[in-house]
């Protein structure tokens, strides 16, 4: 025991110095892949939320306004949705969010991310369609969807409409 | 014990860059899969988008009704039922999205022949 503690030389600046930069080096390296992971986990989950709620419009709408009945769309605020109605509407002033409301159902609510967001209602072949088109930001990711929807069993008399702000409709 | 531990000859400097370059090498190959990740998921919205495309195309195709009843969907009940037969036209109609229209997404559909 006494024999091994005597041997004690320990060891020069010069190497101390070179293991110091060395380990320096390494640190830098995995610090700067430390960094770009998480640069790059924000840009993905930020990318997959603004398609996760851009989907979330179409996919809302696209599901139950597709067979909707009594389909009636407003430009501006002061309608009133009966009981039994189902709401699709735009709400907020830039950046704008989807509610969509049904009765007897929690309402449904996207990020408010969609600096536009727009409803048109156009006719083809003698068939009413609606287009939606919304543009969603998260971060510095934006991502644009545009949906286009056959109105399967539409009542004679709904108008083609721009700038539309709210549907309602029976099921 | 102190045989042991005499014979500590280590790793020279030349030995430790040379590993951490190895290791840097490889820590860079892997960064390839955060890239690739983030290139998913921006597929994944293309792919969304395509399928609206398809989506709206065979809508635009249902308002345009069956052009004739020259095919027919069949729905067979078995057990000797008798099975019923809807004439119509299939369509397919395709989306694409992304850089080059890289993703394509194709959609099935059936409208059956209003005379």
């Amino acid at each position: 025991m006494i024999m091994r503690l005597r041997n004690q030389k320990g060891i020069t600046l010069v190497e101390l110095i070179l293991v110091i930069a060395v380990l320096g080096f390494i640190m830098a390296a995995a610090l700067s892949f430390f960094l770009f992971g998480t640069r790059t986990f924000t840009l993905g989950s930020n990318q997959a939320r603004v398609q996760q709620e851009s989907r979330l419009v179409t996919t809302i709408v696209a599901a139950d306004l597709r067979t909707a009945l009594n389909v009636r769309v407003f430009t501006a605020e002061g309608y009133t949705p009966d009981s039994d109605d189902y709401v699709v509407k735009r709400i907020g002033s830039g950046p704008y969010s989807l509610v969509y409301s049904r009765p007897g159902v929690a309402d449904l609510t996207t990020a408010s991310i969609f600096t536009s967001m727009s409803f048109k209602v156009t006719t083809e072949n003698s068939s009413k369609f609606i287009t939606i088109d919304a543009v969603g930001v998260e971060g510095d990711r934006s991502y644009t969807i545009a949906s286009k929807m056959l109105l399967e069993n539409v009542q004679p008399g709904l108008l083609d409409t721009d700038d539309v702000i709210a549907i309602l409709f029976d099921k | 014990m102190i045989r042991r531990y005499k014979d500590q000859r280590g790793f020279t400097t030349v030995e430790v860059i040379v590993a951490a370059v190895i290791l840097v090498i490889v820590a860079v190959a892997l960064l390839g899969l955060y890239n690739s990740n983030f290139g998913w998921i921006v597929r994944a919205g293309f792919r969304t988008r395509a399928v609206d495309k398809a989506k709206a195309a065979i809508d635009s195709r249902i308002s345009q009704g069956a052009a004739s009843g020259a095919s027919s969907l069949t729905i067979a009940f078995g057990n000797g039922a008798p099975s019923i037969s809807i004439p119509g036209e299939f369509i397919s109609e395709t989306g694409t999205d992304g850089p080059g229209n890289s993703v394509s997404v194709t959609l099935d559909s059936f409208i059956p022949y209003k005379p």
